[in-house]
C-alpha cells in the first residue's frame, strides 16, 4: 500500500498528491508533460518533493517535516523505463541478476530461471542489449525488476515505444507478473486501452493534480 | 632503421615520461572530468577555466611557474625534498610534471565528454535497483566512460611525447634525464653536424605519432564494441 | 625575421584601421541619402580599394631602409643594447633590432634565412661555420671582443672551491653545476675544456645542467637551482645575485674570443654601426662592462 501527500514543485511545474494506492495495478493517466514521469520519479526516490511524505507498507520514504529522507538504493522499489535502460556493457543474463545481486539471499523472493521462463526470455540470456529487439528489451527490463523482488514496482510508459502488436504480446506478461510474483503495480500511460485491459483502478495526472478517476 | 644506444636513450625516456605522465593524469582527469559533467556549484565556471589553463597559455608560463614552485627553491619543492626525498628539478621526475600539467586539459576534456554521453537514466535506474551511489559508480558510469578515458590516455601520452616550452623552462635540456624527443631535435639542430641526428629523430617522431592514433583508432572501436556502444 | 614582421604588423595594423573606415564611410555616405541599400558595384570598387591600400602598406611596411639587425650573443645583450640606444640618439632615423640568444641558435638561423644585418659570436667556432656558407662576409670579420671564463654561486651560498690541478671540485660542493650545453654553445665548451683541463670533466657529467645560452644558466644560479655555475665574468658582474667565486685561467681553455661581422645583406647603415662597434667611443662601454678589447 502506498501513500501519498506531498507537493514538488519546480520551475514552472508542479504537482500535488494526496492518495493512497492499493490496489494490485493502479493505473495512472496523463497527457505527455502531465507530470506522470515526476509521479513515479518522486517515488522512486529521484527526485524530492518540497512538502509531505511519502510512505511503503506502512515504512516512511520521505517525510519532508520530519527531514526523513530514504534514497532510492534503499527503498526497495522498482522502475521499468520506457526504453528498458538496460545496461549496455552487460549481458542480458548480467542485466537481469543485477538488481538480484544487490539484495540478501533471505530478500530474494524470485529465481533467474523462473522469471526467464516466465517472460521466455531463455534464448537471449548471453546476447548483448544492443543487438535486442524492443519488445525483447521491456522483458529483459520486467525480468530485472521482478528479480529485485521490489515491493512495489513502477511502469513508466513500458509499452509506447512499441507497435500495437507488439504491446498486445506483452501486455498479458504484466498480469502474470501479478498473478505469479504478487508485486503490486503502479502502471503510467497514456493510452487508456492498455489500462483498461490491465486495471480498473486508475487515477489521472490533470493540472498538477492526482486525482482519481470517477 | 637500427637506433644508436643516443636515440634509444631519447626514446625510452619519451616513452616513460609519456606513461608516467599519463598515469598521473588518470586519476584527477577522470574525478575533474566527471564533476564538470555531473555537477553544478557556484566555483564551477572559476574551476573549469583554471582547469583549462594550460591548454591556452604559452606552454613556458606553467613551465615557468612550476619551477617557482616545485623548483628546489619552491615551496612545494623543498616540502617534497625533506618528506619524501623526492627532486624535481632537472631530473625525468620533472618532465613527467611539466608534461602531464600541460596535457591535463586533454584528459579532463575526454572524461567530461564521455561522461555527458552516459544517459542519466542508466544511472538513476541502477540506482533503483539497489546499487548504492558508489556502486552506480563503479558498475555503470566508470565502464560506459571507458572508451573516452582511453582517448584522454593516448591523447595526454602523445601531447607528454611533444612537450617542449614546459620541459626545457622546468627542468631543462640534460642528456639521458630530461631530454624528451623534442628536447632532442633542438639539441641536434644547434649542433653544428646536428642534421642528421636531426632528421632520424624527427623519423622516430613521425613514426611514434602515427602509431599512437593508430593505436587509438583501434582500442576506441574495440571498447566500444565491447561495451556495445558501437556508434555508427 | 622578428624584425620585418613587427613592421609589416604596425603598418598592416595602419592599413586595416584606415580601409575599415574608408569601407564604412564610403559605404554610409552611399546608403544613407535614400535609405536604400548600397549597390553591389560600390561596394566592390570600396572593398578593392581598401584590399589595395592594405596590400600596398603592407609591402610598404615589410622593410624600412634604416633598420640595422643585430644577431649577438646572449652575453651581449645588456652591453650591445646600451650601445644600440645611445647609437639611436645619435643618428635620428636609424632602428637598432637586436636579437640575442646563443651563438649555435643564432648561427643556425642565420643558416635558416633568418634576416640579420651584423653577427657577434662568442665563439670562432660559430662564425667560421657562417663564412663557410658564405653568409658571413670574410672582409668584415673581426675579433672584436674577450672575456673570461669565471665560477658563480648564488648569493650567501658560496662553497669553499679553489681552482688548481689537485683540488677536488666535486667534493667541494653538492648540488648542479650550470653552464651552456657542452655540445654546441659557446660558454658550454669553454666549461668543458676548462672542467677537462683540471680533470673534472669525467666526474661531474651526472651533476651538470646545460642550458640554451648563457644567461640561462646565469638565471639558474640565480634562482638558487644549481649551486654552482660556469658563466664569463662580465654576466658575473651583471648579476646582483651571484657571487664570484673564482676565474678560471687563461690557459685551461681556449680564448674566449668575440668574432662578429656583415652578413651578406648588410646595409650601409649595418657598416656604420659595425664600424662604430669598434670606436673607442664604444671600448668605453664594453670596457664597464668587464669586456676586454680584442684589438
Amino acid at each position: 500500500m502506498l501513500e501519498l501527500d506531498f507537493e514538488f514543485k519546480r520551475a514552472e511545474f508542479s504537482l500535488s498528491a494526496k492518495h493512497t494506492f492499493d490496489a494490485p495495478i493502479t493505473g495512472v493517466l496523463g497527457a505527455s508533460g502531465s507530470g506522470k514521469s515526476t509521479l513515479l520519479a518522486l517515488i522512486a526516490g529521484l527526485l524530492k518533493p518540497q512538502q509531505g511524505s511519502i510512505k511503503l507498507n506502512g515504512e516512511l520514504m520521505c517525510n519532508c517535516a520530519a527531514k526523513i529522507w530514504l534514497p532510492p538504493h534503499k527503498r526497495h522499489i522498482g522502475l521499468v523505463f520506457q526504453d528498458g535502460q538496460l545496461l549496455p556493457h552487460l549481458s542480458v543474463r548480467k542485466n537481469l541478476l543485477y538488481g538480484y545481486n544487490n539484495i540478501s539471499a533471505s530478500q530474494r523472493r524470485f529465481q533467474l530461471d523462473a522469471v526467464v521462463e516466465l517472460l521466455e526470455i531463455g534464448n537471449l540470456l548471453e546476447r548483448r542489449p544492443g543487438t535486442l529487439s524492443g519488445g525483447e528489451k521491456q522483458r529483459v527490463a520486467l525480468g530485472r525488476a521482478v528479480l529485485y523482488s521490489p515491493e512495489l514496482l513502477l511502469l513508466d510508459e513500458p509499452l509506447s515505444a512499441l507497435d500495437e502488436r507488439l504491446k498486445q504480446q506483452i501486455l498479458p506478461f504484466f498480469l502474470r507478473i501479478y498473478s505469479e510474483c504478487k508485486i503490486p503495480m503502479v502502471y503510467v500511460t497514456h493510452a487508456r486501452s492498455e489500462l483498461d485491459y490491465l486495471t480498473a483502478h486508475y487515477f489521472y495526472v490533470q493540472d498538477g493534480k492526482l486525482q482519481p478517476a470517477e | 632503421m637500427i637506433l644508436t644506444e643516443a636515440e634509444w636513450q631519447v626514446l625510452s625516456l619519451s616513452a616513460q615520461v609519456g606513461i608516467c605522465a599519463t598515469l598521473l593524469c588518470a586519476i584527477p582527469g577522470i574525478f575533474f572530468g566527471w564533476l564538470l559533467a555531473r555537477k553544478d556549484f557556484f566555483a564551477k565556471p572559476a574551476l573549469e577555466a583554471i582547469l583549462f589553463m594550460p591548454m591556452v597559455l604559452p606552454p613556458t608560463v606553467p613551465g615557468y611557474l612550476l619551477l617557482v614552485v616545485f623548483g628546489s627553491q619552491g615551496v612545494a619543492g623543498q616540502w617534497l625534498k625533506e618528506n619524501f626525498g623526492i627532486e624535481l628539478a632537472f631530473n625525468w621526475k620533472g618532465a613527467v610534471l611539466a608534461a602531464a600539467v600541460i596535457a591535463f586539459p586533454l584528459m579532463v576534456q575526454a572524461a567530461k565528454l564521455s561522461v555527458q554521453m552516459i544517459d542519466r537514466r542508466l544511472e538513476s535506474t541502477a540506482s533503483t535497483l539497489g546499487a548504492s551511489p558508489f556502486k552506480v559508480w563503479c558498475s555503470v558510469t566508470l565502464p560506459l566512460m571507458l572508451p573516452g578515458i582511453l582517448i584522454g590516455s593516448i591523447m595526454v601520452f602523445s601531447r607528454s611525447l611533444g612537450e617542449f616550452g614546459a620541459t626545457i623552462t622546468f627542468v631543462g635540456n640534460i642528456a639521458g634525464e630530461t631530454r624528451t624527443l623534442p628536447l632532442a631535435i633542438y639539441s641536434a639542430t644547434h649542433q653544428i653536424d646536428g642534421d642528421a641526428m636531426a632528421l632520424r629523430l624527427i623519423c622516430i617522431c613521425l613514426a611514434l605519432a602515427f602509431f599512437s592514433l593508430f593505436l587509438n583508432n583501434l582500442l576506441t572501436r574495440r571498447t566500444e564494441k565491447w561495451l556495445g556502444v558501437r556508434r555508427a | 625575421m622578428h624584425a620585418a614582421g613587427a613592421t609589416a604588423c604596425g603598418g598592416c595594423t595602419k592599413a586595416s584601421f584606415v580601409s575599415l573606415y574608408i569601407y564604412v564611410y564610403i559605404g554610409h555616405g552611399v546608403a544613407h541619402p535614400n535609405g536604400v541599400a548600397m549597390s553591389k558595384i560600390v561596394k566592390l570598387r570600396a572593398g578593392v580599394g581598401c584590399l589595395l591600400l592594405l596590400l600596398q602598406l603592407f609591402i610598404a611596411g615589410s622593410v624600412q631602409a634604416a633598420d640595422v639587425r643585430v644577431s649577438a650573443a646572449a652575453s651581449l645583450t645588456d652591453v650591445i643594447t646600451e650601445l644600440s640606444r645611445a647609437y639611436e640618439k645619435a643618428h635620428a632615423n636609424v632602428l637598432i633590432k637586436t636579437s640575442f640568444a646563443g651563438s649555435s641558435t643564432l648561427a643556425k638561423q642565420i643558416e635558416n634565412g633568418a634576416p640579420a644585418d651584423i653577427f657577434i659570436s662568442a665563439d670562432k667556432d660559430w662564425a667560421d661555420y657562417l663564412v663557410q656558407r658564405n653568409l658571413l662576409n670574410k672582409s668584415t670579420r673581426i675579433d672584436l671582443l674577450r672575456n673570461e671564463l669565471v665560477l658563480i654561486a648564488p648569493n650567501g651560498r658560496v662553497p669553499s672551491v679553489t681552482i688548481a690541478k689537485d683540488a677536488d671540485l666535486l667534493a667541494a660542493f653538492t648540488g648542479k653545476l650550470c653552464t651552456g650545453d657542452t655540445a654546441s654553445v659557446p660558454v658550454g665548451k669553454y666549461a668543458k675544456q676548462a672542467l677537462s683541463y683540471y680533470g673534472w670533466w669525467d666526474g661531474i657529467q651526472p651533476r651538470l645542467v646545460g642550458t640554451e645560452d648563457v644567461r640561462t644558466a646565469l638565471a639558474f644560479v640565480e634562482r638558487g637551482e644549481c649551486t654552482l655555475g660556469i658563466v664569463y665574468k662580465t654576466d658575473a658582474l651583471m648579476s646582483k645575485k651571484v657571487s664570484l667565486v673564482a676565474t678560471f685561467p687563461a690557459e685551461s681553455h681556449l680564448p674566449i674570443v668575440y668574432p662578429g661581422g656583415l652578413t651578406k645583406s648588410a646595409t650601409a647603415e649595418a657598416r656604420a654601426f659595425w664600424q662604430f662597434l669598434q670606436s673607442p667611443v664604444a671600448a668605453e662601454v664594453f670596457v664597464r662592462y668587464g669586456f676586454k678589447f680584442a684589438q
